[in-house]
Protein backbone atom coordinates (compact mmCIF):
# COMPACT_ATOMS: atom_id res chain seq x y z
CA UNK A 1 0.00 0.00 0.00
CA UNK A 2 2.71 2.41 0.99
CA UNK A 3 4.59 1.47 -2.10
CA UNK A 4 1.57 2.28 -4.26
CA UNK A 5 1.13 5.66 -2.59
CA UNK A 6 4.80 6.44 -3.11
CA UNK A 7 4.54 5.57 -6.77
CA UNK A 8 1.44 7.75 -7.15
CA UNK A 9 3.11 10.68 -5.43
CA UNK A 10 6.15 10.33 -7.63
CA UNK A 11 3.95 10.29 -10.71
CA UNK A 12 2.16 13.47 -9.66
CA UNK A 13 5.35 15.30 -8.90
CA UNK A 14 6.97 14.29 -12.18
CA UNK A 15 4.01 15.37 -14.24
CA UNK A 16 3.58 18.77 -12.58
CA UNK A 17 7.30 19.35 -12.85
CA UNK A 18 7.20 18.54 -16.52
CA UNK A 19 4.23 20.86 -16.92
CA UNK A 20 6.15 23.66 -15.23
CA UNK A 21 9.18 23.09 -17.39
CA UNK A 22 7.18 22.96 -20.58
CA UNK A 23 5.49 26.23 -19.68
CA UNK A 24 8.89 27.74 -19.13
CA UNK A 25 10.09 26.30 -22.42
CA UNK A 26 7.13 27.78 -24.21
CA UNK A 27 7.94 31.22 -22.88
CA UNK A 28 11.49 30.88 -24.11
CA UNK A 29 10.26 29.64 -27.49
CA UNK A 30 7.92 32.59 -27.80
CA UNK A 31 10.84 34.91 -27.34
CA UNK A 32 12.72 33.10 -30.09
CA UNK A 33 9.77 33.21 -32.44
CA UNK A 34 9.31 36.93 -31.84
CA UNK A 35 12.93 37.27 -32.89
CA UNK A 36 12.39 35.22 -36.05
CA UNK A 37 9.32 37.23 -36.92
CA UNK A 38 11.32 40.40 -36.72
CA UNK A 39 13.99 38.90 -38.90
CA UNK A 40 11.37 37.85 -41.43
CA UNK A 41 9.77 41.27 -41.62
CA UNK A 42 13.17 42.90 -41.83
CA UNK A 43 13.85 40.74 -44.89
CA UNK A 44 10.47 41.70 -46.29
CA UNK A 45 11.30 45.37 -45.90
CA UNK A 46 14.46 44.98 -47.92
CA UNK A 47 12.73 42.80 -50.52
CA UNK A 48 10.09 45.46 -50.96
CA UNK A 49 12.21 48.56 -50.96
CA UNK A 50 15.24 47.34 -52.91
CA UNK A 51 14.08 44.71 -55.33
CA UNK A 52 10.32 45.36 -55.29
CA UNK A 53 9.77 41.63 -55.68
CA UNK A 54 6.12 40.65 -55.42
CA UNK A 55 4.92 39.07 -52.18
CA UNK A 56 4.69 35.43 -53.30
CA UNK A 57 8.32 35.51 -54.36
CA UNK A 58 9.45 37.44 -51.30
CA UNK A 59 7.54 35.14 -48.95
CA UNK A 60 9.04 32.05 -50.51
CA UNK A 61 12.53 33.45 -50.03
CA UNK A 62 11.79 34.32 -46.43
CA UNK A 63 10.26 30.91 -45.81
CA UNK A 64 13.46 29.28 -46.96
CA UNK A 65 15.72 31.39 -44.80
CA UNK A 66 13.79 31.61 -41.54
CA UNK A 67 13.60 28.76 -39.04
CA UNK A 68 10.54 26.68 -38.23
CA UNK A 69 7.81 27.25 -37.28
CA UNK A 70 7.76 30.89 -38.38
CA UNK A 71 8.82 29.80 -41.87
CA UNK A 72 5.54 27.88 -42.22
CA UNK A 73 3.58 31.09 -42.01
CA UNK A 74 5.33 32.55 -45.03
CA UNK A 75 5.52 29.36 -47.05
CA UNK A 76 1.81 28.70 -46.59
CA UNK A 77 0.88 32.27 -47.52
CA UNK A 78 3.08 32.17 -50.63
CA UNK A 79 1.54 28.88 -51.71
CA UNK A 80 -1.99 30.17 -51.26
CA UNK A 81 -1.25 33.36 -53.15
CA UNK A 82 -0.09 31.39 -56.15
CA UNK A 83 -3.32 29.44 -56.28
CA UNK A 84 -5.30 32.27 -57.91
CA UNK A 85 -8.16 31.94 -55.46
CA UNK A 86 -9.68 35.26 -56.33
CA UNK A 87 -9.98 36.57 -52.81
CA UNK A 88 -8.02 39.15 -50.91
CA UNK A 89 -4.81 39.18 -48.96
CA UNK A 90 -6.87 39.33 -45.77
CA UNK A 91 -8.32 35.84 -46.20
CA UNK A 92 -5.07 34.30 -47.32
CA UNK A 93 -3.05 35.76 -44.47
CA UNK A 94 -5.66 34.80 -41.93
CA UNK A 95 -5.60 31.21 -43.12
CA UNK A 96 -1.84 31.10 -42.99
CA UNK A 97 -1.82 32.53 -39.47
CA UNK A 98 -4.47 30.09 -38.26
CA UNK A 99 -2.50 27.25 -39.77
CA UNK A 100 0.68 28.38 -38.17
CA UNK A 101 -0.59 29.10 -34.69
CA UNK A 102 -1.08 25.57 -33.36
CA UNK A 103 2.61 24.95 -34.06
CA UNK A 104 3.76 28.12 -32.45
CA UNK A 105 4.37 29.27 -28.91
CA UNK A 106 3.11 32.76 -29.53
CA UNK A 107 0.29 34.21 -27.52
CA UNK A 108 -3.15 35.41 -28.49
CA UNK A 109 -2.11 39.04 -28.39
CA UNK A 110 0.83 38.35 -30.68
CA UNK A 111 -1.64 36.80 -33.08
CA UNK A 112 -3.67 39.99 -33.24
CA UNK A 113 -0.58 41.90 -34.22
CA UNK A 114 0.43 39.41 -36.90
CA UNK A 115 -3.10 39.35 -38.28
CA UNK A 116 -3.10 43.14 -38.60
CA UNK A 117 -0.33 42.85 -41.21
CA UNK A 118 -2.77 41.94 -43.96
CA UNK A 119 -4.54 45.26 -43.65
CA UNK A 120 -1.66 47.07 -45.32
CA UNK A 121 0.55 44.44 -46.91
CA UNK A 122 0.76 44.88 -50.66
CA UNK A 123 -1.93 47.48 -51.06
CA UNK A 124 0.16 50.62 -51.28
CA UNK A 125 3.40 51.99 -52.64
CA UNK A 126 6.90 51.14 -51.46
CA UNK A 127 7.32 54.09 -49.14
CA UNK A 128 4.09 53.36 -47.33
CA UNK A 129 4.82 49.63 -47.10
CA UNK A 130 8.18 50.37 -45.58
CA UNK A 131 6.68 52.72 -43.03
CA UNK A 132 4.01 50.26 -42.00
CA UNK A 133 6.46 47.39 -41.72
CA UNK A 134 8.81 49.49 -39.63
CA UNK A 135 5.96 50.29 -37.30
CA UNK A 136 5.20 46.60 -37.05
CA UNK A 137 8.84 45.86 -36.29
CA UNK A 138 8.74 48.43 -33.56
CA UNK A 139 5.69 46.82 -32.00
CA UNK A 140 7.26 43.38 -32.20
CA UNK A 141 10.39 44.73 -30.55
CA UNK A 142 8.36 46.17 -27.70
CA UNK A 143 6.60 42.87 -27.14
CA UNK A 144 9.91 41.05 -27.26
CA UNK A 145 11.41 43.43 -24.71
CA UNK A 146 8.50 42.89 -22.34
CA UNK A 147 8.71 39.16 -22.80
CA UNK A 148 12.42 39.17 -22.14
CA UNK A 149 12.06 41.15 -18.92
CA UNK A 150 9.38 38.87 -17.58
CA UNK A 151 11.04 35.72 -18.82
CA UNK A 152 13.77 35.58 -16.13
CA UNK A 153 11.25 35.71 -13.33
CA UNK A 154 8.45 33.73 -14.81
CA UNK A 155 10.65 30.98 -16.19
CA UNK A 156 12.01 30.19 -12.76
CA UNK A 157 8.57 30.60 -11.26
CA UNK A 158 7.06 28.12 -13.68
CA UNK A 159 9.69 25.53 -12.85
CA UNK A 160 9.37 26.03 -9.06
CA UNK A 161 5.63 26.08 -9.22
CA UNK A 162 5.65 22.85 -11.12
CA UNK A 163 7.75 21.04 -8.52
CA UNK A 164 6.18 22.67 -5.47
CA UNK A 165 2.66 22.38 -6.83
CA UNK A 166 3.22 18.68 -7.27
CA UNK A 167 4.51 18.37 -3.73
CA UNK A 168 1.54 20.25 -2.36
CA UNK A 169 -0.89 18.08 -4.23
CA UNK A 170 0.80 15.01 -2.84
CA UNK A 171 0.61 16.34 0.74
CA UNK A 172 -3.03 17.21 0.31
CA UNK A 173 -3.84 13.78 -1.01
CA UNK A 174 -1.89 11.92 1.66
CA UNK B 1 -8.99 29.48 -79.05
CA UNK B 2 -9.90 32.73 -77.43
CA UNK B 3 -12.03 30.96 -74.85
CA UNK B 4 -9.19 28.72 -73.78
CA UNK B 5 -6.84 31.66 -73.40
CA UNK B 6 -9.45 33.51 -71.42
CA UNK B 7 -10.05 30.61 -69.05
CA UNK B 8 -6.42 29.79 -68.55
CA UNK B 9 -4.76 33.15 -68.37
CA UNK B 10 -7.31 35.78 -67.52
CA UNK B 11 -10.01 34.19 -65.38
CA UNK B 12 -7.73 33.04 -62.54
CA UNK B 13 -6.77 36.65 -61.96
CA UNK B 14 -10.28 37.90 -61.34
CA UNK B 15 -12.14 37.95 -58.05
CA UNK B 16 -13.87 34.71 -57.14
CA UNK B 17 -17.33 36.14 -57.81
CA UNK B 18 -16.38 37.27 -61.28
CA UNK B 19 -14.67 33.96 -61.99
CA UNK B 20 -17.89 32.14 -61.18
CA UNK B 21 -20.03 34.41 -63.32
CA UNK B 22 -17.78 34.32 -66.35
CA UNK B 23 -17.46 30.55 -66.14
CA UNK B 24 -21.21 30.37 -66.60
CA UNK B 25 -21.12 32.37 -69.83
CA UNK B 26 -21.74 30.50 -73.07
CA UNK B 27 -18.65 29.35 -74.97
CA UNK B 28 -19.95 31.19 -78.01
CA UNK B 29 -19.82 34.46 -76.09
CA UNK B 30 -16.45 33.84 -74.47
CA UNK B 31 -14.95 33.06 -77.87
CA UNK B 32 -15.73 36.61 -78.95
CA UNK B 33 -14.82 38.65 -75.90
CA UNK B 34 -12.25 41.33 -76.65
CA UNK B 35 -12.36 43.23 -73.41
CA UNK B 36 -13.67 42.61 -69.93
CA UNK B 37 -14.67 45.87 -68.31
CA UNK B 38 -15.02 46.31 -64.59
CA UNK B 39 -16.25 49.55 -63.12
CA UNK B 40 -17.05 49.80 -59.46
CA UNK B 41 -20.81 49.84 -58.87
CA UNK B 42 -21.47 49.49 -62.59
CA UNK B 43 -22.50 46.44 -64.59
CA UNK B 44 -20.00 43.81 -65.61
CA UNK B 45 -19.49 44.31 -69.34
CA UNK B 46 -17.79 42.61 -72.25
CA UNK B 47 -16.64 44.35 -75.39
CA UNK B 48 -17.07 42.47 -78.62
CA UNK B 49 -16.80 43.25 -82.31
CA UNK B 50 -20.38 44.35 -82.40
CA UNK B 51 -20.21 46.61 -79.36
CA UNK B 52 -20.50 45.94 -75.67
CA UNK B 53 -22.97 43.99 -73.60
CA UNK B 54 -23.94 43.58 -69.97
CA UNK B 55 -23.71 40.29 -68.14
CA UNK B 56 -26.06 38.99 -65.47
CA UNK B 57 -25.09 37.05 -62.36
CA UNK B 58 -25.98 33.86 -64.23
CA UNK B 59 -23.53 34.70 -66.98
CA UNK B 60 -26.18 35.63 -69.52
CA UNK B 61 -26.20 38.58 -71.83
CA UNK B 62 -28.85 41.06 -70.65
CA UNK B 63 -30.28 44.29 -72.03
CA UNK B 64 -31.61 45.85 -68.86
CA UNK B 65 -29.32 47.46 -66.36
CA UNK B 66 -31.45 46.13 -63.51
CA UNK B 67 -30.69 42.53 -64.52
CA UNK B 68 -26.96 43.01 -64.87
CA UNK B 69 -24.41 42.02 -62.27
CA UNK B 70 -23.00 45.12 -60.61
CA UNK B 71 -19.31 44.96 -59.89
CA UNK B 72 -18.70 45.44 -56.17
CA UNK B 73 -15.91 47.19 -54.38
CA UNK B 74 -14.80 43.78 -53.12
CA UNK B 75 -14.58 42.52 -56.72
CA UNK B 76 -12.42 45.46 -57.69
CA UNK B 77 -10.23 45.08 -54.65
CA UNK B 78 -9.68 41.36 -55.01
CA UNK B 79 -9.12 41.57 -58.74
CA UNK B 80 -6.58 44.30 -58.30
CA UNK B 81 -4.77 42.33 -55.61
CA UNK B 82 -4.74 39.25 -57.77
CA UNK B 83 -3.59 41.11 -60.86
CA UNK B 84 -0.70 42.60 -58.94
CA UNK B 85 0.20 39.32 -57.18
CA UNK B 86 -0.93 40.96 -53.96
CA UNK B 87 1.91 43.45 -54.34
CA UNK B 88 0.89 46.83 -55.67
CA UNK B 89 4.23 48.28 -54.61
CA UNK B 90 5.89 46.12 -57.27
CA UNK B 91 3.84 47.85 -59.95
CA UNK B 92 4.38 51.51 -59.15
CA UNK B 93 5.61 52.34 -62.61
CA UNK B 94 2.70 50.47 -64.16
CA UNK B 95 0.16 52.24 -61.96
CA UNK B 96 1.69 55.51 -63.00
CA UNK B 97 1.31 54.65 -66.67
CA UNK B 98 -2.16 53.27 -66.10
CA UNK B 99 -1.71 49.71 -67.29
CA UNK B 100 0.05 46.48 -66.57
CA UNK B 101 0.70 43.39 -68.63
CA UNK B 102 -0.17 39.98 -67.28
CA UNK B 103 1.25 36.62 -68.40
CA UNK B 104 -0.07 35.87 -71.84
CA UNK B 105 0.47 39.46 -72.94
CA UNK B 106 -2.97 40.69 -71.99
CA UNK B 107 -3.09 44.33 -71.11
CA UNK B 108 -4.93 45.56 -68.09
CA UNK B 109 -5.85 49.24 -68.09
CA UNK B 110 -6.40 50.94 -64.75
CA UNK B 111 -8.15 54.16 -63.87
CA UNK B 112 -8.50 55.63 -60.43
CA UNK B 113 -7.47 58.69 -58.51
CA UNK B 114 -4.15 60.08 -59.64
CA UNK B 115 -1.62 61.11 -57.03
CA UNK B 116 0.32 64.02 -58.42
CA UNK B 117 3.83 64.92 -57.43
CA UNK B 118 5.63 67.84 -59.06
CA UNK B 119 3.17 68.09 -61.89
CA UNK B 120 3.41 64.45 -62.98
CA UNK B 121 1.34 61.43 -62.04
CA UNK B 122 3.16 59.64 -59.27
CA UNK B 123 0.75 56.77 -58.98
CA UNK B 124 -2.93 55.95 -58.93
CA UNK B 125 -5.00 54.89 -55.99
CA UNK B 126 -8.65 53.98 -55.47
CA UNK B 127 -8.78 52.11 -58.75
CA UNK B 128 -12.40 52.15 -59.91
CA UNK B 129 -12.03 51.09 -63.51
CA UNK B 130 -10.29 48.00 -64.84
CA UNK B 131 -10.20 47.07 -68.50
CA UNK B 132 -8.74 43.71 -69.43
CA UNK B 133 -7.92 43.45 -73.10
CA UNK B 134 -7.62 39.91 -74.26
CA UNK B 135 -4.65 39.77 -76.52
CA UNK B 136 -5.13 37.32 -79.28
CA UNK B 137 -2.43 36.02 -81.42
CA UNK B 138 -3.85 35.40 -84.83
CA UNK B 139 -1.14 33.42 -86.53
CA UNK B 140 -1.53 34.03 -90.22
CA UNK B 141 -3.10 37.47 -89.91
CA UNK B 142 -0.16 39.00 -91.74
CA UNK B 143 0.17 36.46 -94.53
CA UNK B 144 -2.16 38.31 -96.85
CA UNK B 145 -0.38 41.65 -96.68
CA UNK B 146 3.09 40.23 -96.29
CA UNK B 147 3.77 39.99 -100.02
CA UNK B 148 3.00 43.67 -100.52
CA UNK B 149 5.68 44.91 -98.16
CA UNK B 150 8.67 42.78 -99.18
CA UNK B 151 10.92 43.80 -102.02
CA UNK B 152 10.96 41.38 -104.90
CA UNK B 153 13.75 38.87 -104.69
CA UNK B 154 15.48 40.60 -101.82
CA UNK B 155 15.45 39.86 -98.15
CA UNK B 156 14.35 43.43 -97.49
CA UNK B 157 11.10 45.13 -96.74
CA UNK B 158 9.56 48.50 -97.47
CA UNK B 159 8.99 50.89 -94.61
CA UNK B 160 5.35 50.44 -93.82
CA UNK B 161 2.74 52.26 -91.83
CA UNK B 162 -0.36 50.48 -90.60
CA UNK B 163 -3.26 52.89 -90.19
CA UNK B 164 -6.27 51.84 -88.19
CA UNK B 165 -8.79 53.01 -85.62
CA UNK B 166 -8.55 51.33 -82.22
CA UNK B 167 -9.80 47.76 -81.93
CA UNK B 168 -9.38 46.92 -85.60
CA UNK B 169 -6.53 44.46 -85.30
CA UNK B 170 -3.63 46.83 -85.78
CA UNK B 171 -1.44 45.26 -83.13
CA UNK B 172 -2.45 41.75 -84.14
CA UNK B 173 -1.38 42.41 -87.73
CA UNK B 174 1.84 44.05 -86.62
CA UNK B 175 2.67 41.12 -84.38
CA UNK B 176 2.06 38.55 -87.06
CA UNK B 177 4.09 40.51 -89.60
CA UNK B 178 6.95 40.52 -87.12
CA UNK B 179 6.68 36.78 -86.74
CA UNK B 180 6.60 36.11 -90.50
CA UNK B 181 9.43 38.51 -91.34
CA UNK B 182 11.54 37.15 -88.53
CA UNK B 183 10.96 33.45 -89.16
CA UNK B 184 10.99 33.74 -92.91
CA UNK B 185 8.39 32.47 -95.30
CA UNK B 186 8.71 29.34 -97.30
CA UNK B 187 6.01 29.47 -99.91
CA UNK B 188 7.09 28.82 -103.44
CA UNK B 189 5.77 32.01 -104.95
CA UNK B 190 7.32 34.35 -102.37
CA UNK B 191 10.24 32.68 -100.62
CA UNK B 192 11.62 34.98 -97.97
CA UNK B 193 14.55 34.43 -95.69
CA UNK B 194 13.98 35.78 -92.21
CA UNK B 195 15.55 39.08 -91.27
CA UNK B 196 16.69 40.61 -87.99
CA UNK B 197 13.98 42.59 -86.32
CA UNK B 198 14.24 45.09 -83.50
CA UNK B 199 10.94 45.37 -81.73
CA UNK B 200 10.40 48.43 -79.57
CA UNK B 201 7.41 47.42 -77.52
CA UNK B 202 6.62 50.48 -75.46
CA UNK B 203 3.29 49.21 -74.19
CA UNK B 204 4.15 45.52 -74.02
CA UNK B 205 1.35 44.76 -76.43
CA UNK B 206 3.13 43.29 -79.41
CA UNK B 207 5.34 40.76 -77.70
CA UNK B 208 3.26 40.76 -74.55
CA UNK B 209 6.37 40.47 -72.42
CA UNK B 210 6.05 39.44 -68.82
CA UNK B 211 9.16 40.07 -66.78
CA UNK B 212 10.95 40.80 -70.03
CA UNK B 213 10.16 37.49 -71.71
CA UNK B 214 7.90 37.64 -74.79
CA UNK B 215 4.72 35.62 -74.33
CA UNK B 216 3.64 35.80 -77.93
CA UNK B 217 5.25 34.17 -80.92
CA UNK B 218 7.27 36.94 -82.51
CA UNK B 219 9.72 34.88 -84.51
CA UNK B 220 13.25 33.64 -84.09
CA UNK B 221 15.18 36.70 -85.25
CA UNK B 222 13.40 39.28 -83.13
CA UNK B 223 14.98 41.23 -80.30
CA UNK B 224 12.56 42.96 -78.00
CA UNK B 225 13.06 45.97 -75.84
CA UNK B 226 10.10 46.02 -73.53
CA UNK B 227 8.33 49.00 -71.97
CA UNK B 228 10.84 51.44 -73.40
CA UNK B 229 9.90 54.85 -74.82
CA UNK B 230 9.80 54.50 -78.61
CA UNK B 231 12.34 57.11 -79.62
CA UNK B 232 14.95 55.99 -77.10
CA UNK B 233 14.26 52.33 -77.75
CA UNK B 234 14.70 52.74 -81.50
CA UNK B 235 18.07 54.43 -81.09
CA UNK B 236 19.15 51.80 -78.61
CA UNK B 237 18.22 49.03 -81.00
CA UNK B 238 20.06 50.60 -83.92
CA UNK B 239 23.19 51.13 -81.86
CA UNK B 240 23.29 47.76 -80.20
CA UNK B 241 21.35 45.10 -82.07
CA UNK B 242 21.87 45.97 -85.77
CA UNK B 243 18.28 45.26 -86.84
CA UNK B 244 17.24 45.25 -90.50
CA UNK B 245 13.75 46.31 -89.59
CA UNK B 246 12.54 48.29 -86.62
CA UNK B 247 8.99 47.65 -85.52
CA UNK B 248 7.03 49.82 -83.18
CA UNK B 249 3.46 50.47 -82.23
CA UNK B 250 1.47 53.69 -82.45
CA UNK B 251 3.76 56.47 -83.50
CA UNK B 252 2.47 60.01 -83.53
CA UNK B 253 4.58 62.60 -81.76
CA UNK B 254 7.35 64.70 -83.25
CA UNK B 255 9.86 62.76 -81.19
CA UNK B 256 8.71 59.51 -82.74
CA UNK B 257 8.95 61.04 -86.19
CA UNK B 258 12.52 62.15 -85.61
CA UNK B 259 13.46 58.70 -84.37
CA UNK B 260 11.93 57.11 -87.47
CA UNK B 261 13.89 59.50 -89.68
CA UNK B 262 17.06 58.68 -87.83
CA UNK B 263 16.46 54.98 -88.31
CA UNK B 264 15.91 55.43 -92.03
CA UNK B 265 19.14 57.38 -92.31
CA UNK B 266 20.89 54.37 -90.83
CA UNK B 267 19.40 52.22 -93.55
CA UNK B 268 16.95 50.46 -91.31
CA UNK B 269 13.39 49.99 -92.52
CA UNK B 270 10.60 50.87 -90.12
CA UNK B 271 7.26 49.19 -89.71
CA UNK B 272 4.95 51.15 -87.47
CA UNK B 273 1.31 51.65 -86.69
CA UNK B 274 -0.71 54.81 -86.18
CA UNK B 275 -4.23 55.60 -85.07
CA UNK B 276 -6.45 56.90 -87.84
CA UNK B 277 -9.13 55.82 -90.23
CA UNK B 278 -7.58 56.93 -93.53
CA UNK B 279 -4.31 58.25 -94.90
CA UNK B 280 -5.43 61.88 -95.10
CA UNK B 281 -6.32 61.96 -91.44
CA UNK B 282 -2.72 61.43 -90.42
CA UNK B 283 -1.67 64.82 -91.75
CA UNK B 284 -3.47 66.47 -88.88
CA UNK B 285 -0.72 65.37 -86.55
CA UNK B 286 2.55 67.26 -86.92
CA UNK B 287 4.83 64.28 -86.35
CA UNK B 288 3.08 62.11 -88.88
CA UNK B 289 2.64 64.98 -91.31
CA UNK B 290 6.40 65.44 -91.34
CA UNK B 291 6.90 61.79 -92.17
CA UNK B 292 4.17 61.83 -94.82
CA UNK B 293 5.66 64.93 -96.45
CA UNK B 294 8.99 63.19 -96.72
CA UNK B 295 7.30 60.12 -98.15
CA UNK B 296 9.03 57.98 -95.63
CA UNK B 297 6.57 55.11 -95.66
CA UNK B 298 6.61 53.28 -98.96
CA UNK B 299 3.59 51.18 -98.08
CA UNK B 300 0.53 52.12 -96.10
CA UNK B 301 -2.00 49.60 -94.94
CA UNK B 302 -5.42 50.87 -93.87
CA UNK B 303 -7.47 48.63 -91.61
CA UNK B 304 -11.07 48.77 -90.47
CA UNK B 305 -13.59 46.43 -88.92
CA UNK B 306 -16.19 46.98 -91.64
CA UNK B 307 -16.55 43.27 -92.34
CA UNK B 308 -14.69 41.87 -89.37
CA UNK B 309 -11.76 42.85 -87.23
CA UNK B 310 -8.69 43.36 -89.34
CA UNK B 311 -10.35 44.03 -92.70
CA UNK B 312 -7.72 45.42 -95.04
CA UNK B 313 -9.30 48.45 -96.71
CA UNK B 314 -6.33 49.54 -98.75
CA UNK B 315 -2.67 48.95 -99.36
CA UNK B 316 -1.07 52.06 -100.77
CA UNK B 317 2.13 52.24 -102.77
CA UNK B 318 3.66 55.64 -102.07
CA UNK B 319 6.29 55.51 -104.83
CA UNK B 320 3.82 54.86 -107.59
CA UNK B 321 1.06 56.83 -105.94
CA UNK B 322 -1.59 54.18 -106.30
CA UNK B 323 -3.34 51.51 -104.32
CA UNK B 324 -2.04 47.96 -104.68
CA UNK B 325 -5.11 46.53 -103.06
CA UNK B 326 -8.42 48.08 -102.34
CA UNK B 327 -11.50 46.62 -100.78
CA UNK B 328 -14.59 46.82 -103.04
CA UNK B 329 -16.19 50.24 -102.45
CA UNK B 330 -19.68 48.83 -102.18
CA UNK B 331 -18.81 46.94 -99.06
CA UNK B 332 -17.29 49.90 -97.26
CA UNK B 333 -19.11 51.36 -94.33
Amino acid sequence: MVLLKLAGALLIITSTTLLGFSLAYKKRERLKELGYLQMAFQMLISEISYTASPLPLAFEGIGEKIKEPVSQLFIKAAREMEKCRGDGMGEIWKEAVEDFFPHSSLRERDKELILSVSSFLGVSDKVHQEKQLKLLMHQLKEIEKEARVSLGRSERMCKYLGVLGGLMLVILLL
Amino acid sequence: MSKKILEKQVLPLLSLNLQKIIKKCSPFLLERVQEIRLREGKPLMFSLDRGDLMVSIRGEEVDRLSNAYLVTRQDMHNTLQSLSSYSLYAFEEELKNGYLTIPGGHRVGLAGKAVISQGAIKLQKYITGINIRISREVLGAGEKVFKYIVRDGEPRVYSTLIISPPQCGKTTLLRDLVRILSDGFERMDIPFRGIKIGLVDERSEIAGSFEGLPQNNIGIRTDVIDACPKSQGMMLMIRSMSPQVLVTDEIGSMEDALAVEEALKCGVAVIAAAHGSCREELRERPGLKRLMDQRVFKRMIVLSNSRRVGTVEEIWDEDRGRALLQSPPGKKL
